[in-house]
Parts: C-alpha cells; sequence; structure tokens
C-alpha cells in the first residue's frame, strides 16, 4: 500500500487533487461572484430604470390629481413585470396594487442592496414632484426569480467544476499510465540485467524525451558492463592460469631445493665416508701384502677389500648426485652414436622377452657433454623402465631428437630456456606413478622395489648428470598406463 | 401612579422623537446660495451626474459627488441615477472615453464639498437635509429621496 502510494501515478493524481483542491474552490468562488455581481446588477439596473422611468411618467403626465388614474398606473405597473408592489402616498392618502398577500406592504423598508433584508422584496420609494404636488411612490420587486437564476447558475458551475475535476483525474491516471509504462519496462529489464542477464538489450521506446534517454543511457551502462564484465573474466581466467603456473613453478622449486640440500648432504655425508674407506682400504692392502699367501686370514681381508670397494662405488655414486661436477663436458657435434652404444649395453642387460623401441634422430645435437655420464644417464633410466615393467605386452621406448624449447615449456621449467635442444625420451609401459612418488623419485635411497633389491640411486645419479650438463628432466606418468621420461640437454653452438 | 406618569411621558417622548427624526431623514439637492439655478428637473439631474451637457440660465451646471457615505451613495444611484453602481461606473467611463465629456467631480467630505459649492456658482450636490440645513450658505433646491 505504502509502495503503491509512492509510485509515480499516484503522486501525479495526488499532485493534481492538491491543486485542484487550491484552485477550484478559488475559481468556483470567483465564477460565482462573477455571476452573483452579474445577475445582482442586472436587476437592479432593470428595477432601477423601471422605477424611474415609471415616476417620470407619472410626474408628466398631470396623473397625480386623479386616483383613478394613478391606481391605473399603479396596475400596469404591478402587470408589467416583476414589481409586485406599488404603492402612492400623498399626504394621508394611500393607494396600494399589490400581488403579494394582504399586509405585505406594511413590511417595507427601502432597500438598496440586492437581497439586502430577507423579505424577498427589493423595497425602493421615489419622490414624486409635480407642480404643487409632492407624494412618494413606494415599488416593491420579486427577488425570488433572480435568486433561482442564481441558484441555477451556482448548480451549473459546480456542475462544470466537479466534471471537470473528474475529467482532469481521468486524463491525469491515462497519462500516467503512459508514462509509467515504459518506466515499468525499464524497471523489469534493469532487474533481469542485474540478475546476470547481460544480454538483455533494453529497446524501450516511448515519445518522452526524458525517458527515451534514460533508455539509452542505461543501454550505454549495460553494453559498458558487459563489456568490463568480458575483460574482468578474461582477466579472471589469465590470473587463474597465472596462479597455477606460479604454484607449478613453487612445487618445482621447492623440489630443487629439496634435491640441492639432499645432493650437499649426500655429497658431505660421501666425502666423509670416503675419507673413512681409504685408509679402511689402504691399510688393508698393507695387512694383505704382509700376511703370507697361506694365511687363513687373507680370504676374509680380501672380503673386506671387496666390500670396502663396493662401499666405494656407492659413495661415488651418491657423489654424482650431490657434486654434479667432475669430468669435464666435450663438444660433441652427433650425440646419437653415443646413445647407440649405451643402447648395446642396455639391449644386454634387459631380458630378450622385453621389446625396446628405438626412434633416433641422426644426427642430434651439437652439445656439450661427457659421453660417459650420458651412457650411464640412459642405462639407468632404462634399467629403471624395465623395473617398472609387469606382466603383459612390455615394451621400452627410446626416442631422441632435436627439440626446439618453447617459451611456453620454458615458462614452466625455470631451467629452460626458449632455444634449441637435444630431447631424450624413454618412456615404458609399466605401472607408472603417483604424483607422490613423482615428487621424490630423484631422492637418494628412495625406491619403491623390495629391501635389497635396489639402491635407490639410480635417477639420482640421473638427476646428478642431467644438472651437471644443465639440462632439465620432465616426467609424466599415469598410474597403471605408463611412465614418460623426456630429457633435455641445451645445444651448443658450435 | 408616578412612576407610571413617568413611563408614559417617556415613551411619548420617544415616539414623538422617533417621527420627527423620521421626517427629517431626506435627501436634498442643495447648490450655494448665490447660485443662478433655482430648480431643476429630475431628469436634468440624472444629465448632470451621467457627464451629458446641462445648461440653466446660460450657465453650465455641475455636479459634485461625495464618496465618503455609503449610504447616501446608495441613494444617490438608487433614486437619482437609477443605476447600480458597476453600471454608473460603466457608463460614465463610456461618455468619457466616447465623447470627452468630464465626469462629475468627486469629492472626499463634507467640507470639501461646501468649498467646491462656493467656488463655483453653477454646480449642485447632494447632501442630507439636516446638514444643507444646518448650513446658511446653501439653499435647498429639491428634494431627492426622504425616508418612508
Amino acid at each position: 500500500m505504502a509502495r503503491n502510494l509512492k509510485s509515480l501515478s499516484s503522486r501525479m493524481i495526488f499532485a493534481v487533487l492538491l491543486i485542484n483542491a487550491v484552485l477550484l474552490p478559488i475559481l468556483s468562488y470567483g465564477m460565482l461572484t462573477v455571476v452573483r455581481n452579474v445577475q445582482e446588477d442586472f436587476f437592479t439596473d432593470h428595477i432601477r430604470i423601471y422605477s424611474r422611468v415609471f415616476a417620470d411618467l407619472l410626474q408628466s403626465n398631470d396623473t397625480l390629481t386623479s386616483k383613478a388614474e394613478i391606481l391605473a398606473s399603479l396596475d400596469s405597473a404591478i402587470l408589467g413585470g416583476r414589481c409586485v408592489y406599488a404603492a402612492f402616498n400623498m399626504g394621508d392618502s394611500r393607494l396600494i396594487s399589490s400581488l403579494m398577500e394582504a399586509g405585505d406592504g406594511d413590511k417595507f423598508v427601502e432597500d438598496f442592496r440586492f437581497g439586502e433584508h430577507d423579505d424577498g422584496v427589493y423595497y425602493l420609494s421615489i419622490p414624486l414632484q409635480s407642480g404643487e404636488i409632492s407624494a412618494v411612490l413606494e415599488l416593491g420587486f420579486d427577488e425570488q426569480p433572480t435568486l433561482l437564476e442564481m441558484e441555477s447558475a451556482r448548480e451549473t458551475i459546480l456542475t462544470i467544476v466537479l466534471v471537470y475535476l473528474l475529467v482532469t483525474v481521468v486524463l491525469v491516471i491515462v497519462l500516467s499510465g503512459l508514462m509509467t509504462r515504459p518506466l515499468r519496462r525499464l524497471r523489469r529489464d534493469s532487474r533481469k540485467v542485474a540478475s546476470g542477464d547481460y544480454t538483455r538489450q533494453m529497446s524501450v521506446k516511448s515519445q518522452i524525451f526524458e525517458i527515451s534517454e534514460l533508455t539509452r543511457d542505461l543501454e550505454h551502462m549495460r553494453s559498458t558492463l558487459v563489456g568490463i564484465n568480458d575483460r574482468l573474466e578474461g582477466e579472471i581466467v589469465s590470473r587463474e592460469m597465472a596462479e597455477a603456473e606460479r604454484r607449478k613453478a613453487e612445487i618445482y622449486l621447492r623440489h630443487t631445493h629439496r634435491l640441492q640440500s639432499i645432493g650437499t648432504l649426500a655429497g658431505g655425508v660421501a666425502h666423509e665416508f670416503n675419507n673413512v674407506l681409504l685408509p679402511m682400504l689402504l691399510y688393508t692392502d698393507l695387512a694383505l701384502e704382509d700376511l703370507p699367501r697361506d694365511s687363513p686370514v687373507r680370504p676374509k681381508l680380501e672380503r673386506v677389500v671387496k666390500l670396502a670397494n663396493r662401499a666405494k662405488g656407492l659413495s661415488e655414486q651418491i657423489l654424482t648426485f650431490g657434486r654434479p661436477a667432475g669430468e669435464a663436458l666435450e663438444a660433441t657435434p652427433d650425440i646419437a652414436p653415443v646413445i647407440d652404444e649405451a643402447m648395446s649395453m642396455v639391449r644386454a642387460l634387459i631380458p630378450a622377452n622385453i621389446e625396446i623401441q628405438l626412434d633416433i634422430e641422426r644426427p642430434v645435437g651439437p652439445m656439450l657433454c661427457n659421453c660417459n655420464e650420458i651412457q650411464q644417464l640412459v642405462v639407468n633410466l632404462c634399467n629403471n623402465a624395465y623395473q617398472s615393467l609387469s606382466s603383459g605386452r612390455n615394451v621400452i621406448k627410446v626416442g631422441l631428437e632435436n627439440q626446439r624449447v618453447t617459451a611456453e615449456l620454458a615458462g614452466k621449467y625455470p631451467s629452460l630456456q626458449e632455444g634449441a635442444y637435444v630431447r631424450l625420451r624413454v618412456s615404458d609401459t609399466g605401472e607408472g606413478m603417483d604424483s607422490a612418488t613423482i615428487e621424490r623419485i630423484f631422492d637418494p635411497f628412495f625406491t619403491t622395489r623390495e629391501v635389497g633389491e635396489g639402491t635407490g640411486l639410480g635417477l639420482s645419479v640421473v638427476h646428478g648428470i642431467v644438472v651437471k650438463h644443465d639440462g632439465e628432466i620432465v616426467v609424466a606418468s599415469e598410474v597403471g598406463v605408463g611412465t614418460t621420461i623426456d630429457v633435455y640437454f641445451p645445444q651448443s653452438d658450435d | 401612579m408616578r412612576a407610571r406618569v413617568a413611563q408614559f411621558l417617556l415613551i411619548t417622548a420617544l415616539v414623538l422623537t422617533a417621527t420627527t427624526s423620521r421626517a427629517d431623514v431626506a435627501v436634498v439637492l442643495v447648490a450655494d446660495k448665490d447660485s443662478p439655478i433655482e430648480s431643476i428637473s429630475s431628469l436634468n439631474i440624472r444629465k448632470v451626474y451621467l457627464g451629458i451637457p446641462v445648461t440653466i440660465g446660460g450657465h453650465a451646471v455641475r455636479g459634485f459627488r461625495r464618496r465618503d457615505d455609503e449610504r447616501l451613495n446608495q441613494i444617490f444611484l438608487q433614486s437619482v441615477i437609477a443605476m447600480s453602481e458597476r453600471s454608473y461606473e460603466r457608463r460614465l467611463l463610456s461618455l468619457v472615453l466616447k465623447f470627452g465629456t468630464p465626469r462629475p467631480t468627486e469629492v472626499d467630505n463634507h467640507g470639501e464639498l461646501l468649498e467646491s459649492l462656493a467656488n463655483n456658482s453653477s454646480s449642485i450636490a447632494y447632501m442630507w437635509k439636516s446638514e444643507a440645513e444646518s448650513n446658511s450658505n446653501l439653499k435647498i433646491i429639491r428634494v431627492l429621496w426622504q425616508e418612508t
């Protein structure tokens, strides 16, 4: 209810009613006053002129000497118009002609304004003088017809005013409907836009300039909002993508830092381990030299030397992971023969029932590398792939090709830069790995095999070699499908 | 008994006084005592006050009108002019605009009226009979209206 009262239509109707309430009484009062004045003036003029003429006639025709003629004149006055009472006073004689009740003439009180007294008769007196004769003429005129005309005019005016008021209100209702209909459509469209329907075009047509301008402005605002919304959505998508990239980069960096930390720790341990092993080997060798050949202790000491050498090999592998420095890198124009040689070793190590598919581009390079370490890397990767194979179709694929690293790939792996690389790809159809496993595969001594079946240093050594060659390892694996490991080495200029 | 006599005398005096005053209430046409105007018909009086030239004894008669007494004004309009006030004003305005005739001179009070009559011997004016009788410089030409 209160909402309806605040609507434009209600306010327009209220305004019109208010204006009419103020103006119509003034207008009505003014019109009634004019009508009343006109009627009063007409009545007054009429009876005064009539009386004057009648009095002049009485004075000029010497009728004042004859009572019969005076009475005849009074009767003619009564019959001639609105005059309802005529009396002639001369001295003690009084002649009366009247249409009123007997005795009404005794109420004679002269009027000077219309309706001055409530007797309904306008009385006036006129002194007459003809020669020596002086008399007074009294006339009374009925005010009722004029009062009825004024009442009729008043009713007519009030009817006109009421009709005018009614027509005005109806017109205002119609006009306000014409005005508010496009506004209601605008409101409906605006709400749809506000609820998310940005495609809703505002095309309300109106003959009212302000409304058409408002429609145009709202449509402009909507189209601007649509543009802003599209841009914001694009920005959100790009920010989400950037955020995902940042998270990946953070994971990569964290992983790299962890490997570096582990490498530093492992390198230090291996170094100290070597420092212990070398004196052990040295003193064991010296002890063996001093022992007779048939000493029963000799086989035991030889066993010690063998185990110490094995431990030394392990420590060297750990050092390879932790301290990439070592043998110098050499310029190699084509690395494909190096891979061929490594694959021949792999073929000897892996059972014949395992299919090895080679896809080696020629030539591949040039690049700076340590061929022995590259071969060790290939052997370790293939061995790792073999270890992950299970029953079924067991295939290991080894690919080598020149590859151009794009900006997109370089963005994902900070150690890669956009440019020419050599890509070694080893993939298998094994059990695959989950993300948690992938996270730790390069950790030293991490293995998914049974205790005693593996050292857990294979991929750690691979990682050390790749780092030494300023390369990058990209691992893609899916549980139950297999694993693909791409190793990128930067190509040298010549 | 004495009280009844006094009451009778009082009533008689009041009746006589009322009768006398009633007879005296009249409006008369006056002119200066030296005015050449001795009589004038009611028609000529209307002419004078409607702005129509009237000459008596070779003198153009001029009318003066008081505006400070409303009852006197209404009696004048009803008994002399025989028009409503608005009709009279319209008529005067019409004559002034159409023919350039001078409208009757209007004065604001009785003193000014007496002074105007004294300065214009061929002029006439209307006033209460009692006022006219109390001034020896005026002469009453005729009775225009009297209370019945």
